[in-house]
């Protein structure tokens, strides 16, 4: 047990050293996001205003679950890396605990995501979201990190196919553009054409978005926070399971 | 000028050299046609209600059409920059350059082959447009003018990609660079929204912009409307980018180790 949690201190600290000293993954996590809320805010506010749909208070949950995605994306990337390098392997002829690898990555995963959430929370603040309780922005910064979670575990299954770090991330934003775009994250669900709006309306990115925004006071949590806790908990397993498979199988 | 090595005898040859490029790189076909058509449809479907509410009804792929074919150019170009980038690296520029050809060929070449590509954007995107109401409401001409100006823009896009190519230390130091700057022009273009919505002090932002020049040029020329100062100001950013551009890539090309 001691070298569980020893090992997972000592591999969770490289993944975020690596990640402090990769300028690509700086960038990822904390100018994209930014850069999307500035231009989204920019170009689309005004225009959603217009509809009733208040930008200031309902994009930085976008905003945050897009960022957590790319926390994803990084995540299938180091995978990759790990395994085309013979990292992965010759850990395993080490004395090392199983389960301190992906415990490890996903101490990186979730400095990198609490970093982005940090930052793009902060910005929304300063623009002048609001959140209506305590608790709330709690339950906001939790659900984004479990979320985020999630998504490492999905996104870095293609780490384990991919034939370079380069190509997973490539894999990994053929989901993303359309899971992002096509949700609840920048029009109301009713500004989609008809035959769209049942994807868009039960889809796992508009329900985690839903949830935060509820979060923080916007939407009824009780129909909104159930569902996303339900795709949550629900991918988390299958891609745990899937993950699991896949790292037994790679070595 | 036509002799066996000159401008325009080289010239075509890299130009077909670069176009055949362009045709097998996936990658760049991608960048051209395939990223603006699914830009194109998603836009469409997120916001084609908001801002056609905002816009008073004008249909929204009749403004999104001319802008991603000015997003297409500019991103393809990309493609373009990146290659001309490793014909540098790869030795080959040296084995160019002790032939008896124009030192300038190559460029010149590439920017030509440019007009190919625009042609399969413009080809490509305005057929899918048809699909979800763009329409050309002006008569035969401007179609005619619609295509040349593409092309215009083309040719003098794609000399900010080949400047970069000469002086850049590494690839990772060239497409990124170009990606922003491009993701800035095109949001900052008036392709997306109507100038009315951007907010008051990025309005100069937006009317200063090249690419507005080009997505309004283009826009006037399907739609109708006044079309004298969008084109005058088309053709004036195309000199300024070209002779700008142009002569540091020419220049520093061929200081080029």
């Amino acid at each position: 047990m001691s070298s569980l949690v020893a090992d997972t201190r000592l591999l969770g600290a490289r993944s975020i050293l690596r990640a402090r000293r990769n300028p690509a993954t700086v960038v990822g996590a904390i100018v994209f996001p930014l850069l999307f809320f500035a231009l989204f805010n920019i170009v689309m506010r005004k225009v959603l205003d217009a509809q009733g749909f208040d930008y200031v208070q309902l994009l930085p949950p976008t905003i945050v679950v897009q960022a957590m995605i790319f926390t994803g994306m990084s995540s299938a990337y180091y995978v990759a890396a790990d395994r085309l390098s013979g990292f992965s392997t010759r850990l395993r002829s080490l004395p090392v605990h199983r389960a301190s690898p992906i415990l490890g990555r996903a101490v990186g995963d979730l400095a990198r995501a609490s970093v982005s959430l940090v930052v793009i929370v902060a910005v929304g603040v300063v623009t002048g979201m609001r959140f209506e309780s305590f608790g709330g922005a709690i339950g906001f910064l939790g659900v984004a990190l479990c979320f985020a979670l999630v998504a490492s575990l999905g996104m870095g299954l293609l780490g384990y196919v991919a034939s370079s770090p380069d190509a997973a991330v490539s894999i990994a934003s053929v989901p993303y553009l359309p899971l992002l775009m096509l949700s609840s994250g920048f029009v109301p669900v009713e500004d989609f054409p008809q035959w769209l709006q049942p994807f868009v309306e039960w889809q796992p990115v508009t329900a985690v978005i839903d949830a935060l925004r509820a979060l923080a006071g916007d939407g009824d949590l009780g129909d909104t926070l159930p569902v996303a806790v339900g795709w949550i908990v629900g991918l988390g397993v299958v891609f745990a399971a899937l993950g699991a498979r896949a790292f037994g199988r790679s070595s | 000028m036509n002799a066996p090595g000159g401008l325009a005898r080289t010239a075509p040859v890299f130009a077909g050299r670069s176009f055949k490029r362009f045709i097998r790189t996936p990658e760049t076909i991608v960048a051209t046609v395939g990223f603006p058509l699914i830009l194109m449809l998603t836009l469409l479907a997120v916001f084609s209600n908001a801002v056609e509410a905002f816009d008073d009804g004008g249909v929204y792929a009749q403004r999104l059409v001319p802008a991603l074919v000015v997003s297409g150019l500019m991103f393809g170009s990309i493609g373009t920059a990146v290659g001309f980038f490793s014909d540098l690296g790869g030795g080959y520029m040296q084995r160019i350059r002790t032939l008896p050809i124009a030192p300038a060929g190559p460029l010149v070449g590439a920017v030509i082959a440019e007009v190919g590509r625009a042609m399969i954007a413009v080809v490509v995107l305005v057929a899918v447009g048809y699909v979800v109401g763009f329409r050309f409401d002006n008569g035969l001409v401007p179609v005619f003018g619609f295509g040349a100006l593409a092309a215009l823009a083309a040719v003098s896009i794609v000399w900010i990609g080949l400047a970069l190519a000469t002086v850049a230390s590494s690839q990772e130091a060239l497409g990124p660079p170009l990606s922003a700057l491009f993701l800035l022009l095109l949001f900052f273009s008036r392709g997306l929204v109507p100038l009315d919505a951007y907010p008051g002090w990025a309005q100069p932002i937006v009317e200063a912009n090249p690419a507005t020049a080009y997505v309004t040029a283009l826009d006037r020329l399907a739609r109708g409307g006044e079309l004298a100062e969008p084109i005058l100001a088309s053709v004036a950013w195309s000199i300024a980018l070209t002779a700008v551009f142009g002569s540091i890539a020419i220049r520093s090309v061929r200081r080029h180790p």
